[in-house]
């Protein structure tokens, strides 16, 4: 209990200088809450413009989200310039393999295979043509999380993201 | 652990949030206010328990909340100062039958509500019958009728 003071007839503990601090306090919070809100609708916390975005190496580009959240799946989107290629080999490191749980991949890999410090994934295509080929990832760890891909021979598309707890 | 720490950081969290909302903001007085209650324990459950439903961890997690809730509430009987920002201080808005408008304005209390009250409680039917209503910490409006005006001061109301 705070000291109690009289007010007419009334013992409270009503405290009038704290009361105004308080005020002010809650209107700043307020004003810091409506910047959290907006930096949220534009994506700071995932799915908006901050945070979907692309990168590009070789006949490679992915479409990934900057900021991601802990349980909360997302999506890895590859799109492929085939080439002469009827089979696609995508590698992953297994560092981020093991950051993520993927939830599914598709179209399904004809194959998965380990090699060294990469996982790669075969996948049959037409050649001359785009694929597509997406990964629904859900982040097992918090924090940064740095991924890379890439056609197997070619160089590898980099890239981090942040996992909100 | 994770379970412990993630009660601790929900339990903080949850208490900042509403604590800068306000008093008024979750005092019930709406029947939105009690949704409102509603859709904030769920949506606080699942950031609590997420995949995990086994009884270890439900037990660990109340054991925590409650923990938790032990330690504040002994450090605040301890420290005034932390009591007083934790769970505030009440304020007088209505003296002597004269509305302090500028404190109502500031903690979002109309004359509507203070009427209410005094109605609920005490059977008052206006304002030149009260003699202070305060603002609790709790967020709720007490009254204190004037003693001539009302011959029940004692609260045995009409509901």
């Amino acid at each position: 209990m705070s000291d109690l003071i009289r007010v007419g007839g009334l013992e409270i503990d009503q405290d009038l200088g704290y009361q105004r601090l308080e005020w002010r306090i809650e209107r700043l919070a307020w004003v810091l809450g409506a910047l959290v809100l907006l930096a949220a609708a534009a994506g700071l916390f995932g799915s908006g413009p901050l945070s979907s975005t692309e990168a590009t190496a070789g006949p490679l580009r992915v479409a990934y989200e900057r900021f991601l959240r802990y349980g909360a799946t997302h999506r890895l989107r590859l799109s492929v310039d085939t080439g002469d290629r009827d089979l696609l080999r995508i590698q992953i490191p297994s560092e981020y393999v093991s950051r993520m749980r993927v939830e599914r991949v598709f179209p399904e890999p004809r194959r998965v295979v380990v090699r060294g410090d990469w996982v790669r994934c075969d996948f049959v295509v037409v050649p001359r043509s785009r694929a597509e080929i997406v990964f629904d990832l859900e982040p097992a760890r918090r924090g940064l999380a740095r991924g890379a891909v890439r056609v197997a021979g070619e160089p590898a598309v980099r890239f981090s993201q942040f996992v909100y707890p | 652990m994770e379970t412990v720490l993630r009660a601790c950081a929900v339990y903080f969290a949850l208490l900042v949030v509403l604590r800068l909302s306000g008093k008024r903001s979750l005092a019930q007085i709406t029947t939105f206010d009690f949704v409102l209650i509603l859709i904030i324990g769920e949506t606080t459950q699942q950031a609590l328990i997420g995949d995990d439903h086994s009884i270890t961890t439900a037990l660990l997690l109340i054991l925590t909340l409650v923990g938790v809730d032990l330690l504040l509430s002994m450090l605040q009987l301890r420290l005034p100062r932390l009591d007083r920002w934790l769970d505030g201080t009440p304020l007088v808005i209505l003296e002597e039958g004269r509305l302090l408008r500028d404190r109502m304005r500031q903690s979002r209390v109309d004359e509507g509500e203070i009427l209410m009250a005094a109605r609920e409680r005490h059977g008052l039917q206006r304002l030149d019958e009260i003699q202070y209503a305060v603002l609790e910490r709790s967020g709720g409006i007490s009254i204190i009728p004037k003693r001539s005006g009302s011959p029940d001061p004692g609260g045995d109301d009409a509901r």
